[in-house]
C-alpha cells in the first residue's frame, strides 16, 4: 500500500537557520565572482552572517550555518569536493574552533569584533595548514603566512564592525 | 567594543608580529664553506669574495677555489682527482672530498636545498 | 577572571599555531669510510641520540671495511686465497649473506652483475681505494680469464661452508660492498630506535622515514661535472643507487678506461654514462645499477624487468637522458630549461 510522502515539519528554527544559511550563500557566491588582489585572501564576509548566528541563536545554529554556507557554495560554485572546497571547509571548521574556544572562556566579554578577528585568523590558519599540508609542500610558503594573518585581522575587524552594526539595529525595537 | 575586544584585537597584532618576526627572520648568514683538513678543526670560509685557499694534506697541497657562492678543488695531489673532476659545488649539504688527502670541502646555507646529493 | 582567561585561552592558541614548526632537527655528520664519503643525516629530537648512533655507525663500517676488502689479508682475503683451492671451508659468518645475494643477483642479472670478475678488476687496477694511472692491460691476459670465465654460480654453499668450482674465481665486491654495507647502516640505525634517516655514500643512498612533515629530498648530479640534472623525492623506506663511469677511471693515450668492467669482454662497459636505479632495496638497486650500465643503452629495459626493478635513469655516452615510464612519474629533471628525455617501456 502506497504511502503518501510525509513532510518533514520544518521548526521556526529550521527556516531561521536556511534563511540565513541562504543569505551566507549568496556572500560567498558573490565574493568569489571578484577577483582576489592576493592569492587565498578574500574578506570572508560570509562570516558576518556566521558570527551574527552566533550571537542570536547560540553555537548549534552558527555550526549548520556555516557548514551549510560551505557545502551549498561550492555546489553553485561548482567546486564541490575539489580542493578549493577542502581549503574552504578547513577554514570554516578552524574558525569556528577558534571561535567556539574563545566564545566557551569568555565570550561575555566580547562583542561580534572579537568574535569576528579570532574566526577571521582561526579561517585563516586552518586554510593556510591544509594549503600547505595538502596542496604545496613548500616550507618557503610560510612566508606568506604573516601577510595574510594581517589581512585576515583588517577583514576580521570589517565583517565583526558590520555584524555588530546589524545586531545593533536588529536589537533596537523598530518604532 | 568590549574590553574583550580590545585583548583579542592586542593580541592578534602581537601574534601577527611574532609570525613577521619567526618567518622573516632578515639576512640568514650567508652561506660558507667548512674545510676539514686532516683531524684538524674545519676552517670557515665565506663563499662571496672571490679566492684560492691552499690546503694541506698527508700527500701535499690541495687547493680549493671558492667565488660567486660556489666552491670546488682545483688541483689535488691525489691519482684519480676525483675531486677536481666533480665541478663546482653549489647546493647547501653538498660535500665532496679528496679523501687520499683527507682534505673535505662542505657548504653549509640557511637551507639545505637537498638532504643528500646522488653521484 | 573571565578576562584571564580569555588572555590565556588566547596565548594558548597562538602558541598552538607556532607549534607548526616543531623543534625536531635534521642532524648530520660525515665519515670517511670504504673510500669516500658517507654522510649520515638523522632527524630527530635528540641530538645526542643521534651523536651516539652515528658513532655506531661509524664503528661498523670501519669493521665492514676492514673486513670486506678484496685484496687485504682479513675475512675476504682468506676467502679469495682458499676458493682456488676447490675445496669445502668455512667462511666468514658476516661474508656469507653477502656472497648468498650476490649468486642470486649474479643469476637474475644474467651475469651482467658478477663479482666473482676480482681477477679482471685487478688485471685492470681498479681494486684499491684510489684509481690506478693504466697502462690499461695486455689482451693476452684477458682473453685468458675470459676462457677461464669466472662466475658467481661457479660457488657453491652449504651451510656455512663454501667452495668454488672454478679456480679463476675472485671474489670483488667492490661498489656492491658499499650498498651493502648501507643497508646494514639503516639496520644498525633502526635497532637504535631511529625512524628518520638518510645514509648517502657518494652513488649509494638509502632514506628511511620523512624529514619531518616532507619526504627526503635527494639531488642526482650531472654526470658532467656541475649542478644538479635531477631531484627525486622519497620517503618510508627507498633507495637510490647510481654507478657512472666518473666515479674511477684513468685516461691512457687519449682513451678513459673507467672501473665497471663488462665481464662478456673484459673490458670497461661502453655506451652509457650513468644509470640511476630507485627502488626499495638497497642490494637490489645496487647490482641493478651495475647490471644496466653493463648491459648498455639498448639492453638495459630488459634486464631491468627481469630483476624486478622499474624505476630507472639512464643517461647514455653522449648526455640523452632515458627513463622508464615509472621513473618519470618520479623524478625530476631540474635547471632553467630541463633536459629533454626519452620513454623507455619495459618488456
Amino acid at each position: 500500500m502506497p504511502t503518501a510522502p510525509k513532510e518533514l515539519p520544518a521548526t521556526a528554527d529550521d527556516l531561521r537557520i536556511a534563511w540565513l544559511a541562504a543569505l551566507a550563500v549568496a556572500i560567498h557566491v558573490l565574493e568569489a565572482a571578484f577577483p582576489s588582489p592576493l592569492p587565498g585572501a578574500k574578506p570572508g564576509l560570509a562570516n558576518v552572517i556566521v558570527i551574527m548566528t552566533l550571537l542570536l541563536y547560540g553555537w548549534r545554529a552558527a555550526l549548520a550555518v556555516a557548514v551549510l554556507r560551505v557545502i551549498a557554495g561550492s555546489l553553485f560554485l561548482g567546486t564541490f569536493l575539489s580542493p578549493t572546497f577542502l581549503l574552504s571547509l578547513s577554514g570554516a571548521v578552524a574558525a569556528l574552533l577558534a571561535m567556539g574556544i574563545v566564545w566557551t572562556l569568555g565570550g561575555r566579554q566580547l562583542t561580534a569584533i572579537g568574535l569576528s578577528v579570532v574566526a577571521s585568523l582561526g579561517h585563516m590558519t586552518g586554510q593556510f595548514f591544509i594549503a600547505w599540508a595538502l596542496f604545496i609542500p613548500t616550507d618557503a610558503i610560510w612566508r606568506l603566512y604573516p601577510i595574510l594573518m594581517s589581512l585576515s585581522l583588517i577583514f576580521g575587524l570589517v565583517s565583526g564592525t558590520i555584524a555588530q552594526a546589524i545586531i545593533r539595529k536588529l536589537k533596537t525595537p523598530t518604532a | 567594543m568590549k574590553p574583550g575586544d580590545w585583548l583579542v584585537v592586542v593580541l592578534a597584532a602581537l601574534l601577527i608580529g611574532a609570525l613577521y618576526a619567526h618567518f622573516w627572520t632578515p639576512g640568514a648568514p650567508a652561506a660558507y664553506a667548512l674545510i676539514h683538513a686532516g683531524d684538524d678543526a674545519a676552517r670557515q670560509v665565506a663563499l662571496d669574495e672571490h679566492r684560492h685557499l691552499h690546503v694541506e694534506g698527508p700527500l701535499g697541497t690541495s687547493q680549493v677555489e671558492v667565488r660567486d657562492g660556489r666552491a670546488r678543488f682545483t688541483a689535488s695531489p691525489c691519482n684519480d682527482r676525483f675531486c677536481v673532476h666533480y665541478g663546482w659545488l653549489d647546493h647547501a649539504g653538498e660535500v665532496i672530498a679528496c679523501v687520499p688527502n683527507r682534505v673535505v670541502v662542505q657548504l653549509v646555507g640557511p637551507e639545505r636545498d637537498f638532504d643528500a646529493i646522488n653521484f | 577572571m573571565t578576562r584571564r582567561r580569555l588572555a590565556l585561552a588566547t596565548i594558548l592558541l597562538a602558541l598552538g599555531l607556532l607549534a607548526g614548526c616543531s623543534q625536531q632537527e635534521p642532524y648530520s655528520e660525515t665519515l670517511l669510510a670504504f673510500g669516500t664519503l658517507v654522510d649520515v643525516t638523522i632527524y630527530t629530537d635528540s641530538p645526542e641520540a643521534a651523536q651516539a648512533a652515528i658513532r655506531a655507525v661509524d664503528e661498523d663500517l670501519r669493521f665492514m671495511h676492514e673486513n670486506w676488502n678484496a685484496w687485504r689479508p682479513n675475512t675476504l682475503g682468506r676467502v679469495n686465497l682458499l676458493l682456488p683451492t676447490g675445496e669445502w671451508f668455512s667462511s666468514g659468518p658476516s661474508l656469507l649473506p653477502l656472497i648468498e645475494q650476490s649468486i642470486a643477483l649474479s643469476e637474475q642479472s644474467e651475469g651482467l652483475f658478477d663479482p666473482a670478475i676480482g681477477k679482471l678488476v685487478g688485471l685492470w687496477g681498479f681494486q684499491s681505494d684510489s684509481a690506478p694511472e693504466g697502462p690499461p692491460p695486455d689482451e693476452g691476459q684477458i682473453e685468458l680469464l675470459l676462457e677461464q670465465a669466472p662466475r658467481m654460480t661457479d660457488i657453491q654453499i652449504d651451510g656455512i661452508r663454501i667452495r668454488s668450482t672454478n679456480p679463476a674465481v675472485r671474489l670483488d665486491f667492490g661498489a656492491f660492498a658499499k650498498g651493502y654495507a648501507v643497508d646494514r647502516v639503516i639496520e644498525r640505525l633502526r635497532e637504535l630506535g631511529i625512524q628518520d634517516a638518510i645514509v648517502n655514500a657518494g652513488g649509494d643512498l638509502r632514506a628511511i622515514g620523512r624529514h619531518g612533515n616532507r619526504d627526503w629530498r635527494v639531488g642526482i648530479r650531472h654526470p658532467g661535472g656541475d649542478g644538479v640534472i635531477a631531484s627525486l623525492q622519497i620517503a618510508g623506506d627507498e633507495s637510490v643507487f647510481t654507478s657512472g663511469d666518473y666515479e674511477r677511471y684513468f685516461d691512457w693515450e687519449g682513451e678513459r678506461y673507467h672501473h665497471i668492467i663488462d665481464p662478456r669482454n673484459g673490458r670497461p662497459a661502453q655506451g652509457v654514462t650513468s644509470v640511476t636505479v630507485l627502488h626499495d632495496n638497497g642490494a637490489e638497486a645496487d647490482a641493478a645499477a651495475t647490471a644496466l650500465f653493463v648491459a648498455g643503452p639498448d639492453d638495459w629495459p630488459r634486464i631491468a624487468a627481469r630483476m624486478g626493478i622499474d624505476k630507472v635513469m639512464v643517461i647514455d655516452a653522449d648526455g640523452g637522458i632515458a627513463l622508464t615510464p615509472a621513473m618519470a612519474g618520479r623524478i625530476r629533471l631540474e635547471g632553467d630549461e630541463p633536459a629533454p628525455f626519452t620513454l623507455r617501456e619495459l618488456p
